[in-house]
């Protein structure tokens, strides 16, 4: 026996292989599949295999997450955790009952700095907030605020890692890849996770923290802006005209059916083809989606798209809205330059400044998603990296704290006008049912229909999951309406 | 077992029960564990410890690594290299062929990707093709490797290794103004072909040469992200040195041991005890860090702290002390005394390449493998432990650890034997036009699916790196100058504006722009936005095997980015412009007083130049028709067609 290839095939197989019509036919069944698998930000090969074994839609309470990112770390003691005994020993150290506290800058020392403005019980609820967010407190009822969320850093990027990623370490996978990952994409022509930075820039951490770390690129966050070019690269270069670039396409998917043809059992080289389409397609819906002439005056004033401090954020919640309306399922929406929320010289003046850009444009968005139907099944979610100490720092300002602060959730899966958890008579540390930021990551899993614990990506040698390797993360059940 | 999840678990559990239930000290028995950390006797924990087994030791990758006797094939006119043995008596056991030989356009241009990440040039294409002397391949191999492009091409892939970045990550990404030297070192030794185990050595332990061109190689160690602004030094070193640990557990081993941070791997035989043992190695390198001070190099001399254990892997809950030595699994029979504690860092370095440890070889002749043929004959890179997939083919994986580490160590000359062996020169899955699948390819489809065997070529998408040097090239615009420290290319405002002030300053040479891949900038927080779309990691963490995803987002880039469109222009501009003094002597010649280019010429040279063969007479007559008649029209149809074959998956993949 000698080593050499097979014969070559008998003239009736090539007969049967070699019919042109049929080949056609097949390979525009193939790409007719394809286009149903690939959906923006999705890959044919994760698609095809259909196996999520961690996600059982039925058990989904909400399809889609709007996650207003405060970063920089609001105030809770000032905004949501009304601590009266903080007003009393306002001037006064730390009492040594606390013990020893880890600071970011040094503050543990410095005397306590009462609220800086007034609580008021708000609502049918009663849910105290406080006169920095006027308009969010309209909605009290309808907020379910956690106050007794911990993280594990004192430090800014490792804690907006851990709040994106479930880790204080870089590099690893942000909740909205996991979730494009675990659940796949919805949406015909768009991203499955979209970032609308803030313009201003600067985040704590940089991209990574809505990359895609070990996870394969296609479901890593896809960045959108306000304006002519929401996407990068969305648009054809100058001096390049629409026209001329739908001939380039049809002409580079001609070369690439022909490549194809002879390879003629390539998903891979399929999907490409499709991505083109795709990103042609996108170029108009994409464009379409930021494009928001078509809403009304009524809802453009809402978000406050007519006044120049609210303009920006209130766009951008808009933004988030027409894109869950769209099925993009995860939208993360930053507030907060480099600085931010980062109250460390004067709170008064920081928070002021932040809620007047915020608090409207929030309100409007929990108001246009009940009113277009899209409250029951859109949990929103608005927090920051951390909270603020007690403590007061250069005399009206306050550091870091990630021992004990608050963040709310909103939407028809969670409790409106309650308050979970509870820190302590100062707000330095949660003490009552305190919530892990694992905690709410497994609790978010769990309202989109997916098991936090079973939601796993093997990468070397470990089957990888948001929660980590420990099984320590709880669903806050309690929350759940 | 919870931990894992259900798909992983349903294949392994079988393991992983037997282990819980034989593996005492294992870390489901806290009490037990937290007897360790009250022990002031640092020999206690080495008593505690479940001992190695000999089913242990059983395990393919711990295995001593003897010569395989490569297989003989009767009547094996087939193969032509000792791998090919191998190979073949797997086809064969299974009842497969392998393909033919792929056509030379097809090898010449899957020569040079892979091994210099550059398609030829046209000319190249031309000498190739018409060169029939017996030996025209392997003086093309043999030219290939000695070009300064093979170190340029490979070191990246050792580069992802090393979660190589030029900048510290988190908040403010400082830069690391020397980091390029160490990039430098790797393209250098690659290209000199320096023995693996001395390339090892000097990443370990090359400060201690005494000369300063080693010194640089120890970078590897160095080179993850680093906070040094956290308040907590002591917790900033304490991470350090354990990223440091897993990292040379991963990338020299194959062993994961980051688990053992905490507690006693569930799976694999290394405890947490193993950890800070090898940690102790590289304790006294790192010194008490000073806030906002990087650590570019290891510190000389007695260290300062006592290795311990670190109960749960927490600073505050300091164990007994431990002893500098590799993880037992590792070590084989030899006793602890044999390992020089007083020069542990050295010592360790020794021991990573001494001739009997199998599996620094197999790890690394693992790795060569997969870049060849996409993927390693053991699928996880980094991990050689139970629960990884085995090697396809243990006998051939030894095969090559052997000639790696018997071969003087020389990476070229693995390189060599896999590029010129039958295996690789096998055609992949593809035919020419509109024949039908040949039998071979039916059959081999049918029974080797996922080509685990090696019954054809696989094909792979060029790396986004490759994407962009090859674009570069084929406009003409690669300019291919070596070393140096990274440059800054123009970056798109949005992208600039998502990074603090001053972190992206785009280089004023503009020569520079147009350098080679691996001479960009790699800033931790900012990956170049076409090697981000095409899958590169983001050196956060080590990475032994690239993802090859596919996104419209990377649709958009090749055609609408700044980058793209220059680089299509640029190609358009070289065909008039050397149409217009064709150098090419296969090149169609002008007729006289014709004062538009020869279209015919034009489309020969685009298809020689972008997909390195030249084009059928059915596509040049295509092209032909689309480029018209008319010449007021041919600037603008000769863009769009540089376009369309710039984006066309001919030039993104390889047969």
């Amino acid at each position: 026996m000698t080593i050499s290839p097979l014969a070559l095939p008998d003239r009736r197989g090539f007969l049967l292989s070699a019919g042109g019509g049929f080949g056609a036919i097949a390979l525009d069944a193939m790409l007719a599949q394809e286009r149903r698998c690939i959906q923006a930000g999705e890959a044919i090969s994760e698609a095809s295999s259909a196996d999520r074994p961690w996600f059982d839609p039925a058990r989904a309470r909400v399809k889609r997450i709007i996650w207003l990112f405060m970063h920089g770390g609001p105030s809770h003691v000032d905004l949501l955790d009304p601590k009266p005994e903080l007003g009393r020993l306002a001037g006064q150290p730390l009492p040594e009952s606390f013990g020893p506290v880890r600071t970011r800058r040094k503050v543990a020392e410095n005397p306590l700095l009462g609220p800086i403005k007034p609580f008021r019980p708000r609502g049918q609820s009663g849910l105290e907030i406080s006169d920095f967010l006027p308009e969010i407190a309209r909605h009290a009822d309808d907020l379910c605020v956690i106050r007794g969320m911990h993280g594990d850093s004192v430090n800014h990027p490792q804690s907006v890692y851990q709040w994106n990623t479930g880790s204080i370490r870089m590099g690893r996978p942000s909740v909205g890849s996991w979730v494009a990952y675990g659940l796949g994409s919805e949406a015909e022509n768009l991203p499955t996770f979209v970032v609308l930075p803030d313009p201003a820039g600067g985040l704590k951490g940089g991209p990574p923290a809505w990359g895609n770390g070990f996870l394969p690129a296609n479901f890593q966050g896809v960045t959108m802006r306000s304006g002519p070019q929401p996407i990068l690269h969305l648009k054809p270069p100058d001096g390049f005209s629409a026209t001329r670039q739908r001939e380039a396409i049809e002409l580079l998917q001609s070369f690439n059916r022909e490549h194809r043809r002879s390879r003629d059992n390539d998903h891979e080289l399929a999907a490409r083809i499709e991505a083109y389409e795709l990103a042609f397609r996108m170029q108009s819906s994409a464009t379409e989606l930021v494009d928001v002439a078509d809403e009304s005056d009524a809802t453009r004033r809402l978000y406050g798209l007519d006044q120049p401090h609210t303009k920006d954020f209130g766009n951008r919640c808009l933004l988030a809205r027409r894109m869950v309306q769209r099925g993009v399922r995860f939208v993360q929406v930053y507030s907060g330059d480099t600085n931010g929320w980062d109250a460390h010289n004067d709170v008064l003046k920081n928070h002021s400044e932040h809620c007047l850009a915020t608090d409207q444009p929030v309100a409007a968005l929990l108001s246009d998603l009940k009113r277009l139907g899209l409250w029951q099944d859109t949990l929103v979610i608005w927090g920051g990296e951390f909270g603020r100490m007690p403590m007061g720092e250069a005399g009206k300002g306050r550091d870091h704290n990630p021992w004990g602060y608050s963040m709310w959730l909103a939407g028809g899966a969670v409790r409106g006008g309650s308050a979970h958890g509870a820190t302590d008579p100062i707000g330095l540390r949660a003490t009552e049912n305190p919530v892990h930021v694992r905690d709410l990551h497994a609790t978010l899993l769990h309202l989109l229909g997916v098991d936090p614990r079973a939601l796993s990506y093997y990468h070397n040698g470990l089957e990888e999951r948001l929660i980590g390797p420990t099984d320590d993360a709880r669903v806050v059940t309690e929350i759940l309406s | 077992m919870s931990r894992y999840g259900a798909r992983r678990a349903s294949r392994c559990i079988g393991i992983a029960l037997a282990l819980c239930g034989v593996r005492p000290g294992a870390a489901d028995e806290p009490e037990l564990a937290a007897e360790v950390s009250q022990v002031a006797d640092p020999s206690l924990a080495e008593r505690i410890e479940a001992p190695i087994s000999a089913s242990d030791r059983d395990h393919w990758a711990y295995q001593p690594l003897l010569v395989p006797q490569p297989p003989l094939i009767a009547q094996d006119d087939w193969s032509r290299t000792d791998l090919d043995r191998f190979v073949i008596r797997e086809l064969l056991a299974r009842g497969l062929r392998p393909a033919p030989e792929a056509d030379r356009a097809t090898l010449l241009r899957r020569l040079h990707f892979d091994l210099t990440g550059l398609p030829p040039t046209a000319e190249e294409v031309d000498r190739f093709l018409h060169d029939a002397s017996p030996d025209a391949y392997e003086r093309l191999v043999d030219r290939l490797l000695a070009s300064p492009e093979y170190g340029q091409r490979w070191a990246q892939h050792w580069l992802d290794l090393a979660r190589f970045a030029e900048t510290d990550g988190f908040e403010h990404d400082k830069s690391r103004p020397e980091a390029w030297r160490y990039r430098q070192w790797v393209i250098d030794a690659l290209n000199r072909d320096l023995p693996y185990d001395e390339f090892v050595r000097l990443q370990i332990a090359g400060d201690l040469t005494g000369l300063p061109a080693d010194r640089i190689a120890t970078t590897f160690c160095l080179a993850g992200p680093d906070m040094p602004d956290l308040n907590e030094q002591e917790l900033r070193r304490h991470d350090k040195l354990n990223e440091i640990t897993s990292t040379v557990g991963e990338v020299l081993l194959g062993l994961q041991l980051q688990c053992a941070q905490c507690h006693d791997h569930k799976y694999d035989p290394i405890s947490q005890a193993d950890f800070y043992r090898l940690r102790a190695v590289f304790e006294p390198a790192i010194p008490p860090l000073k806030r906002d001070v990087a650590v570019t190099q290891f510190a000389s001399g007695a260290g300062e702290v006592t290795p311990r254990f670190y109960h749960r892997g927490e600073l505050d809950q300091p164990g007994p002390e431990v002893r500098p030595r590799p993880p037992r699994i590792a070590v084989g029979d030899e006793s602890p005394e044999s390992f020089d504690v007083g020069n542990a860092r050295a010592a360790f370095a020794a021991w990573l390449t001494n001739a009997t440890n199998p599996l620094v070889a197999r790890v690394m002749a693992n790795r060569i493998w997969q870049h060849h043929f996409g993927r390693g004959l053991a699928g996880n890179p980094n991990d050689f432990g139970l629960i990884a997939d085995g090697p396809s083919d243990p006998a051939l994986l030894d095969h090559l650890a052997c000639r790696l580490r018997d071969g003087g160590w020389s990476m070229k000359g693995l390189h060599r034997e896999i590029v010129l062996s039958a295996t690789f020169r096998q055609a992949g899955d593809v035919r020419s036009d509109d024949s039908p699948p040949t039998a071979w390819l039916e059959h081999n489809r049918r029974h080797d699916p996922d080509n685990v065997h090696y019954s054809r070529y696989p094909r792979r998408r060029l790396e986004g790196e490759a994407i962009r040097d090859t674009l570069l090239f084929v406009s003409g615009e690669l300019d291919h100058r070596v070393g140096g420290p990274g440059v800054m290319p123009p970056l798109p405002a949005e992208l600039v504006e998502t990074l603090l002030k001053g972190q992206w300053t785009t280089s004023p040479d503009a020569a520079d722009h147009a350098r080679r891949s691996v001479y960009l900038f790699a800033r931790r927080n900012l990956r170049y936005p076409l090697f981000e779309a095409f899958d590169r990691p983001d050196a956060g963490a080590v990475c032994g095997r690239r993802n090859p995803s596919t996104t419209p987002t990377q649709a958009l880039m090749m055609l609408n980015s700044e980058f793209s469109f220059t680089t299509a222009l640029g190609l358009r501009d070289r065909l008039l412009r050397e149409a217009d003094s064709p150098r090419d002597a296969n090149a169609v010649a002008t007729k006289s007083g014709e004062t538009s280019p020869d279209r015919r010429h034009l489309i020969e040279r685009l298809y020689r130049l972008a997909f390195s063969r030249p084009p059928s007479v059915a596509e040049s007559g295509r092209a032909f028709a689309f480029l018209g008649t008319t010449p007021d029209t041919l600037n603008d149809r000769l863009l769009t067609l540089c376009i369309a074959m710039l984006n066309s998956n001919e030039l993104l993949y390889v047969d």
